[in-house]
């Protein structure tokens, strides 16, 4: 190998430093995309690169050259570099921007969706009940539906030859003449005074039966919600409130009710609590049967004769039981004119709940 | 029952009350007025007495004619033209004159009368029918013209017809009758509860006799005697009258039975039904001619005793029937129905009147067993007034002679013949003030409550202090002694009387905490309904030929009103594919829906008197069935996604749904074994169903108790018999195509059913591990079966047991069928202790080959 001259090779490597600078800038110039210029990146400062092939040279730089050369090197190297990341920022903007606009979809188009079922407007009447009743502290109990006439009658103050017993047409069955379908909720309330002593606040959600031909309002067998309380004393007062409140969260308004007196055997003082109805504003319609009010549920205090007979002393508690018709509410609250709708399950009708 | 306002202002001063003011004031104090409706025309302006004079032929057309016709003495007839037929000089009619308003006779609406020209000649008003006088009569086209000449007398013409024909506006009130009020069943007892709700005055009635002096000396010919056998009827009154000519009521009697409903038969009948109406006691009318013997008698029938009844029909008896015999022969049954023999005639002219009591178990249960009733028996059912028996009987006799007596002035009225005694009985029932207001939350002084209650004919009087409480003690009325008979009662009345709307309303002072209820199921539904199902609410009474019935076990009602409701179900597929069926029929093609619902068993004879005996003296329970809470679902049809691929259900997307039902509800599908089944039950496909079912046994104790609704104390065998019940929690499976067809299914439909007690029972929810910081291992392996029928679970427990604590999970992730079944398993292994070697996967690896070649005959590619 020949000496060189150190003055010209010094020259030599500024000079060459310099060339290697320009094109390299000017290649970063000419790359219109990151691929291009990831490849100037390469071919000017990669491992074997035209600015790493002349850092070798730099070791046969005299040492009273090297600082000079060596600021001289990292100075163009800083110059390629910024060039490259700012090179880098500007192209991958554009590359961003062509990749997003190429991406553009029809955001209208419908979505992509799981298929979703509906519950029952039953159940969730039923389930809306419950949670009201859970937040004034009733517990939810449950009953059979097939019934001896001793909880169906007798235990609630209807005793045989009662005509009380013919108003509701009551379904008997094979398995004895004294075993029958209920036909109210109103099983629950012995059964449960039998086993729990007071204080009870429970409500027994349920299905009963009457032997009823089927029309518009009527099914031969439909679904009641049960209520019972018994304490130390509880009145009719409690009774009228606990009930006004029901009426107000189910339907989410103050709903224009009265208590009107009426007879069941198994309470006493009995009442019907009527909504003005809401279809006529109470002048009286086709739904109301011209009376201006719909009945929603029966309710009164515990005839003592039924407390005597769970085993509770009617000197010392009283409480109240009331029976209200889910259908009944459910069509109410949901405007539904015809109770066979319920047990149709006909799709474009539970689609809507 | 129908209350008239016209006849209820007879009883009570309603002076200033309308109609509507009544019906509230009843339906508020326990008598609910279901609806008012109007009776009787709106009949205003000049309506005259007149007299046909003359008829001519209409000078322009043939159906009508012209009369002169009077409507006032000695005043010069007017022309009125008239197109009637039955018309005829000398009739006495109707003349509604110019700018009177009558009744448009074809379509009841209002019809203003002017003077008119007709065909040419002027009409100076027009001649009435009775039903343009808003009268209803036999004349059924309303053609003819209402001839008064019968009802006139000598009225002069010219008076006002209102004044001779009853055509007084009245109102219905619909009163919803009370099973404990038999007294309030009629115009008087309403009118003692409008006068206390009101408190207005009742007015007195008078019906004396007297009136009738020479008649009640008369002789009378066949005085028939009152005798009683049976304490069932207590008390027992005929009265025997004579010279009676039958033929129709007066008007006001005929208007008012009509305007409540009854038919009217003839002047006699009518009169027993108005006095029914009127004062609540039921009457009975025979005709003497054919009573034998000079005694009725109320006894018990005899065993097979005939009777032909009123209604035609012939009836056997048996001796829980009372009835009234004369000589030997039933000629009423008591209470509720009077023979055919003995019924009143056109040609009867003596007739014998009954008024008794009843006891009304008596007549309820010969009702029933007759399957009879009537106004009668429905009156005694609820308890009729002994006291008023002998009124009630006065009063028809009054009416009859007043109203009945024949032209040849025989008229004779016998004295009131009596069995028993119809004494008022002195009730009393002692009040503690204090239990008013510990019931109804208000408190009531001694005074309100006597100012409530004796408008009502109780009497108060006060005790004072009678241990430490302040008491009243209230004699009852003797018509209210079968409805008030404790103190609750009288709390109720006074709280009535007072106004239920004068008890505040207050929130129960202490609270507890309560169970929420359900929270399972309604996850349960949850479930489903995110995976795209409807809940369906079925009928749980189905038809006699529901398929699937298990006979021995079914529960059936006995006196369904429909065959399509006639037993209870066993499972709860056959409606949901009904319910299928139904929305295919509309249209619908994808129907994927659920039920949870409960089925129903009779619980054989063995376990049945076990349970009976365990449950000794509390056989008041026991009902030998026993309920079951099911989770059913059927799917049918793809589900559209859109512009996505569509939902296509089939077998292992129904699987799916079970298994996603199950792991959301916190149930580890390792506890959970598939088996293949075939004829569990007629809807399921023989080779593409499988019980699901738990891969270990069951905790019978706690399953009992779950499950024991109906105090049953073990549960028995179910529709799975011939298996394992305690570890069968349900099935899953294709509808057999022979059951689509029959069902007229239009598509492929999968089904599932799962116990949710036995459910619920296997739920454990999960407990926090803590996540592993070492990498998972990925293999997958492929294994080649001979056996084509080699299944999944089979290879899966395999691979699950041989591979080690490390294996985490093994998916199936390929099938494929060629001469040979090849799958695929994508196993990941992890130790949460340290990273796994190579040499420790590959050891797993080949001791899962090892059993899987071993056990079921795996080969492997190399
Ligand atoms: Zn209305």
């Amino acid at each position: 190998m020949s000496e060189m001259p150190e003055e010209s090779l010094n020259e030599s490597i500024d000079q060459r430093l310099e060339k290697i600078t320009t094109k390299a800038l000017t290649a970063i110039e000419q790359a219109n995309d990151l691929d291009a210029l990831e490849a100037c990146r390469v071919a000017y400062l990669g491992s074997k690169g035209a600015f790493t092939q002349i850092m070798q040279l730099l070791r046969t730089v005299p040492k009273e050259d090297k600082p000079r050369i060596g600021a001289l090197v990292n100075e163009q190297k800083k110059k390629i570099e910024d060039r490259l990341e700012e090179s880098k920022a500007v192209l991958y903007e554009a590359h961003l921007s062509a990749k997003l606009s190429s991406e553009s979809i029809d955001v209208t188009a419908p979505g992509r969706r799981v298929p979703l079922g509906h519950e029952h407007p039953l159940s969730q009447i039923r389930q809306e009940i419950i949670s009201i009743f859970y937040s004034m502290g009733f517990s939810t109990v449950d009953g059979p539906e097939i019934e001896t006439d001793y909880y169906n009658f007798d235990s609630l103050n209807t005793p045989a030859n009662h005509p009380a017993r013919d108003e509701q047409d009551t379904f008997y069955t094979n398995l004895g003449p004294h075993v029958l379908l209920r036909s109210q909720t109103s099983t629950v309330q012995v059964r449960v005074m039998e086993k729990t002593k007071p204080p009870i606040r429970v409500i027994a959600p349920g299905r009963v039966y009457r032997n009823e031909e089927v029309n518009a309002r009527k099914y031969p067998l439909f679904h009641q919600v049960e209520g019972l309380l018994i304490d130390k004393d509880v009145t009719f007062g409690q009774l009228k409130g606990t009930l006004q409140a029901f009426i107000k969260a189910l339907f989410k308004k103050d709903l224009n009710i009265r208590f009107r007196p009426d007879f069941f055997p198994f309470t006493e003082p009995s009442a019907e609590l009527d909504s003005q109805c809401p279809f006529c504003q109470g002048k009286g319609c086709r739904t109301c049967g011209n009376r201006g009010w719909l009945e929603l549920l029966g309710c009164g205090m515990v005839d003592p004769n039924v407390l005597k007979e769970a085993g509770i002393d009617p000197e010392i508690y009283s409480g109240f039981a009331f029976g209200m018709g889910l259908e009944r509410l459910a069509m109410l609250k949901y405007d539904i004119n015809d109770i066979r709708h319920f047990y149709t399950n006909d799709l474009r009708f539970l689609e809507q709940f | 029952m129908k209350l008239s306002f016209d006849w209820l202002s007879e009883f009570v001063d309603l002076e200033g009350l309308s109609a509507a003011q009544v019906a509230e004031k009843l339906t508020m104090g326990a008598f609910e007025v279901e609806e008012v409706t109007p009776v009787g025309a709106e009949i205003t302006g000049p309506l005259v007495l007149g007299e046909i004079l003359e008829i001519n032929p209409h000078p322009n057309a043939s159906k009508i004619r012209l009369t002169k016709t009077r409507v006032a003495p000695g005043a010069e007839p007017l022309e009125i033209v008239c197109g009637a037929a039955n018309i005829e000089v000398g009739h006495r009619i109707a003349v509604a004159l110019d700018g009177a308003c009558v009744v448009n006779r074809h379509d009841g609406s209002k019809l203003e009368i002017k003077i008119s020209t007709i065909r040419g000649v002027k009409s100076n008003g027009m001649l009435c029918s009775a039903a343009e006088l808003g009268i209803a009569t036999d004349d059924t086209t309303g053609e003819g013209i209402y001839i008064l000449n019968d009802l006139t007398g000598d009225r002069p013409l010219g008076t006002d017809i209102r004044d001779i024909l009853d055509l007084k506006n009245d109102y219905i009130l619909h009163v919803e009758p009370r099973s404990n009020r038999g007294d309030a069943l009629c115009v008087a007892g309403l009118a003692r509860e409008v006068a206390a709700l009101f408190n207005r005055k009742l007015k007195t009635q008078t019906h004396g006799l007297d009136e009738f002096g020479k008649a009640l000396d008369q002789n009378l010919t066949g005085q028939i005697k009152a005798q009683s056998q049976a304490d069932e009827c207590p008390y027992f009154s005929l009265r025997t009258i004579n010279g009676i000519k039958i033929g129709k009521s007066p008007a006001y009697i005929a208007k008012r039975l009509e305007a409540m409903g009854l038919r009217t038969v003839n002047n006699v009948v009518d009169i027993t039904n108005y006095v029914m109406h009127e004062l609540g006691q039921p009457l009975h009318a025979y005709d003497l001619e054919k009573i034998t013997g000079n005694t009725l008698t109320a006894r018990f029938a005899r065993e097979g005793e005939k009777i032909t009844t009123l209604d035609g029909k012939e009836r056997s008896l048996t001796p829980e029937v009372l009835v009234i015999a004369d000589g030997d022969t039933a000629v009423g049954i008591a209470g509720i129905m009077g023979s055919k023999d003995s019924e009143i005639s056109q040609q009867s002219s003596s007739i014998v009147l009954e008024a008794a009591a009843f006891d009304q178990a008596t007549v309820r249960k010969g009702s029933r067993l007759l399957g009879l009733s009537s106004d009668a028996s429905l009156r005694f059912e609820r308890g009729v007034d002994r006291v008023q028996t002998a009124i009630a009987s006065e009063r028809a006799c009054y009416l009859i002679a007043k109203h009945c007596a024949g032209d040849d002035a025989q008229l004779a009225i016998g004295d009131l013949q009596q069995a028993g005694d119809n004494k008022a009985q002195s009730k009393t029932v002692d009040l503690r003030l204090k239990q008013i207001d510990r019931i109804l939350g208000i408190s009531l002084d001694s005074q309100k409550i006597e100012a409530l209650l004796t408008p009502l004919g109780f009497g108060v009087q006060d005790l004072g202090q009678q241990s430490g409480q302040a008491t009243l003690r209230v004699s009852i009325p003797s018509f209210r002694q079968s409805d008030i008979t404790r103190e609750i009662d009288l709390i109720e009345e006074i709280c009535r009387l007072n106004g239920y709307d004068k008890i505040a309303a207050i929130m129960p002072s202490a609270s507890m905490p309560a169970e929420a209820a359900d929270t399972f199921v309604s996850r349960v539904k949850k479930t489903l309904t995110s995976s795209g199902l409807s809940e369906a609410w079925l009928s749980s009474l189905v038809p006699e030929n529901e398929p699937g019935i298990d006979h021995d076990r079914v529960v059936s009602v006995l006196n369904p009103l429909s065959k399509d409701h006639q037993l209870l179900r066993q499972s709860l597929i056959p409606g949901l594919l009904k319910a299928v069926a139904y929305n295919q029929d509309r249209g619908r093609k994808d129907v994927w829906m659920f039920e949870a619902g409960r089925v129903y068993e009779r619980v054989p004879s063995a376990s049945s008197q076990q349970a009976a005996s365990q449950a000794q003296g509390n056989l008041k329970g026991h009902t030998g069935s026993r309920e079951r809470q099911l989770i059913a679902a059927a799917v049918t049809g793809e589900k559209s996604r859109g512009l996505e691929a569509p939902l296509k259900p089939d077998y292992y997307l129904t699987k799916g749904l079970v298994e996603n039902l199950l792991e959301h509800n916190d149930i580890n599908l390792a506890k959970i074994a598939f088996r293949r089944v075939s004829d569990l039950y007629p809807w399921l496909h023989p080779h593409r169903a499988a019980l699901v079912t738990l891969n270990r046994p069951a905790k019978p104790k706690k399953l009992d108790k779950a499950i024991s609704q109906s105090d049953i104390q073990r549960q028995d065998p179910s529709p799975y018999d011939h298996l394992d019940e305690n570890i069968t929690l349900g099935y899953v499976g294709e509808v057999h195509p022979r059951y689509k067809d029959q069902v007229g299914l239009r598509d492929n439909a999968w089904v599932f059913e799962l116990d949710l007690a036995k459910l619920e029972l296997e739920r454990k929810p999960g407990k926090f591990k803590e996540i592993p910081n070492t990498p998972e291992v990925l293999r997958d392996l492929t294994c080649d079966f001979e056996n084509q029928e080699t299944e999944h679970q089979a290879v899966c427990a395999v691979i699950i047991k041989a591979g080690g604590p490390h294996l985490k999970t093994a998916d199936l992730v390929s099938v494929f069928k060629s001469d040979r079944l090849s799958l695929t398993y994508r196993m990941t292994f992890q130790n949460p202790a340290e990273t796994l070697t190579n040499d420790q996967v590959e050891s797993s690896i080949q001791s899962i080959r090892k059993d899987l070649s071993d056990k079921l005959k795996a080969t492997f590619r190399a």
